[in-house]
């Protein structure tokens, strides 16, 4: 399998110093190219995308991270300095005029040029559970029906980009998760639920020597012909279909994409050692090998109580590990075909409660995107002075969803019919933000 | 059971079209006599050669009436897969269940009138190595297998969690009503290759392995092989295959591989 996203001229391998690594990534990122990369055709990803003029399905592969338990808006990426609800969350500037997020992502302030801000995220529920569902699948849980994850979908409409792996990924934690809703199971998202160990049951014990497994299938596909010629019905031919799938797997070189043990250290101590940078990287080499959509899960928001002391060690990792995916993205040019997106199931509140920690608050919360199929540089929607209500611009859920659907190409205002026989449609009616769309 | 003798089958109407009015009169003349007794009309209905027929090829997605010529042919549920697999694997698969009351009379009957000393306390110890507590405690920790515990799934928590092998073949993780699922995944199927129940299942100490250990015969161990995973014993043609693997060598290598073999068939996995 060739390489899904062709690395710049210009970008170097990762044994260039950490400095110059940083200085290219970040011109890369911003979009002003040094003279070398103006010379040849390898414009700057974000620059050739905004030189496309097909409208959709910019992003060929999307990297989701949700941030479970709800990420406080306001000790994050709406501060409000001055305000009696900013508590003891500092601003820091970012390479927009005008915009702070909090002092503790100067990286990700850093790159602000590259990144959409959306800060008027609002949504009904405070409940974890249905706050979750509806951010996963743009409805409200019913319980006749599981709807699908955006990353299911995504698998129901386009084709692979790697036969070899898995479509869908998900990182962490897969509790709750929507899943393959009422499409086949077989898009449902493969659960990794630790980075650093990667896909669990895929190494044969050390007995075994690949002759061996061979053999063994062999053995049970001769043990199998009578049964299979006397049976054809489509429930076995999937099953087949997807023995095939994990045969090829286990034998495929691509098997070591979920191996992150591969990258260098430093390049894992860039991502930040902990499970949130992991994953990052480990979304990064899955995207790179042609896996549609990977979301990694990370939880840890819920922050009721002693929010100031224990909510900057987690901005800072998402700091880290965001920083680090995107600057890693863009120096190996990927930027164009790959979308980054952060979200939460909602805000908290404005009010410090008396355990020194924010409770629920679906009013305004935000969200940011980066890379294909957006423009970045700029922050769309506004709360109020007190980060309590949206002001301008309200995305709900169902938009936000709508907006990567729209930069992945999937036709959003197509009805598709459950097993039940009700019609459903991949965004329940969101709208895509248009002026996010590149 | 296939199209309804009325279709539809909630439109009850004096002029409705019947499938089959010999089998609608019979049925109808069975209920009477059994005081519409609705369990003893199932148990009649459950003992029917009809119902206990092979499994048939029928495509429910074909838009045709299925005139029920047998079940149609359909995957375990996640919890049947589950309860085979330790079936195969574990020697008590109900470690919740208390001792029987004739396992606890064996060592508890004695006549105080005559007993001596000597045997109270042979008695006691016997009580405590086989019913009493310690030896419920140990028995709970020989169904645990790498932190899963080894019970029947109708004794597991429900719904469990989202990465458990119940849940990974399709158990409803009960938001929603009959939220099962009987389709293949690739997490699935890299279980079946390489997941913990597979190598216990291949380990010294499992129900299987053991009978294998002890049959005598190739010919025995064959058949234990594939009564024990497949039902039904092996065909003259499964026999040499099985006996031709054999003969590579290593036995402990060699049942491995077969055992390993069946329980990735699809005759394993589906219903005849």
């Amino acid at each position: 399998m060739s390489p899904r996203f062709v690395v710049p001229a210009g970008s170097e391998p990762f044994q260039a110093t950490r400095r110059s690594f940083m200085a290219r990534a970040a011109q890369s990122m911003l979009g002003v190219s040094c003279a070398g990369m103006m010379s040849g055709r390898y414009l700057h990803p974000l620059a050739q995308a905004a030189e496309t003029t097909q409208a959709q399905g910019k992003a060929k592969s999307v990297i989701f991270l949700y941030m479970s338990g709800a990420m406080s808006h306001l000790d994050t990426f709406d501060p409000k300095p001055g305000a009696k609800s900013q508590g003891e969350t500092q601003p820091g500037k970012t390479r927009i005029p005008g915009v702070a997020i909090s002092d503790k992502m100067p990286k990700l302030s850093y790159l602000m040029n590259g990144i959409s801000l959306i800060r008027s995220m609002t949504t009904e529920t405070g409940a974890h559970e249905q706050g979750n569902y509806l951010m996963h699948t743009s409805y409200k849980p019913l319980n006749s029906i599981r709807h699908p994850s955006l990353g299911a979908w995504s698998g129901h409409i386009l084709p692979k980009l790697n036969p070899s792996l898995p479509g869908n990924v998900l990182i962490g934690s897969a509790a709750g998760h929507p899943g393959a809703g009422f499409l086949p199971a077989s898009i449902a998202p493969v659960p990794i639920s630790n980075a650093a160990s990667g896909l669990e049951n895929t190494q044969s014990p050390s007995y075994l020597g690949d002759d061996q497994f061979r053999r063994r299938m062999s053995l049970a596909n001769q043990f199998d012909s009578k049964f299979k010629s006397g049976y054809d019905s489509q429930l076995i031919q999937a099953y087949d279909e997807t023995y095939r799938e994990a045969v090829r797997l286990m034998a495929s070189s691509e098997l070591k994409v979920f191996d992150i043990k591969e990258e260098k250290q430093e390049v894992r101590d860039f991502y930040g050692n902990n499970r949130l940078g992991q994953a990052c990287l480990l979304a990064r080499r899955l995207v790179e090998k042609g896996v549609r959509f990977v979301e990694i899960e990370h939880g840890g928001w819920d922050h009721h109580t002693n929010i100031f002391s224990s909510c900057p060690r987690m901005a800072t990792e998402l700091d880290d590990a965001l920083g680090a995916l995107l600057r890693d993205l863009a120096t190996k040019g990927m930027l164009g075909e790959v979308l980054v997106v952060l979200g939460t199931e909602f805000g908290r509140t404005p009010t410090i409660n008396e355990n020194a920690g924010r409770d629920h608050h679906p009013g305004a919360f935000s969200a940011l995107m980066c890379g294909a199929g957006i423009k970045g540089g700029q922050v769309y929607g506004k709360s109020d002075d007190e980060g309590h209500s949206v002001e301008e611009d309200a995305v709900y859920p169902e938009d936000f969803n709508a907006t990567i659907a729209a930069a992945m190409g999937l036709p959003l205002s197509e009805e598709f019919y459950a097993p039940n026989g009700r019609p459903f449609r991949i965004c329940n009616n969101g709208t895509p933000i248009q002026s996010l769309l590149s | 059971m296939g199209v309804g003798l009325i279709e539809p089958v909630d439109d009850i109407k004096k002029n409705s079209p019947c499938e089959n009015p010999e089998l609608l009169e019979f049925l109808t003349k069975e209920m009477v006599r059994l005081k519409f007794n609705q369990k003893e009309f199932l148990r009649t209905l459950l003992y029917t050669q009809t119902y206990r027929r092979q499994s048939s090829n029928f495509d429910p997605s074909e838009a045709e009436f299925y005139h029920y010529p047998g079940p149609r042919m359909r995957r375990m549920t996640a919890e049947q897969i589950w309860d085979s697999v330790l079936t195969i694997a574990v020697y008590n698969p109900y470690p919740f269940t208390l001792p029987s009351n004739n396992e606890f009379q064996r060592v508890s009957d004695l006549d105080l009138s005559k007993v001596t000393a000597k045997q109270a306390e042979d008695l006691g110890k016997q009580f405590d190595e086989t019913v009493g507590p310690g030896a419920r405690n140990k028995l709970m920790n020989v169904a645990a297998y790498r932190r899963q515990v080894l019970a029947r799934a109708s004794e597991l928590p429900a719904p469990l969690p989202a990465d458990h092998f119940i849940r990974q073949f399709g158990q409803c993780d009960r938001e929603t009503i009959e939220g099962d699922s009987l389709d293949p995944t690739v997490p699935q199927i890299l279980t079946m290759f390489n997941g913990p129940f597979t190598h216990m299942m291949l380990e010294e100490g499992s129900v299987i392995y053991d009978n294998l250990v002890r049959s005598v015969h190739a010919r025995d161990a064959m058949n234990v092989m594939f009564l024990s995973i497949l039902n039904r014993p092996p065909t003259n043609r499964d026999r040499d295959i099985a006996m031709n693997e054999m003969s590579r060598g290593d036995k402990a290598m060699g049942y491995g591989n077969l055992v390993w073999a069946l329980i990735n068939t699809r005759e394993f996995m589906f219903i005849q």
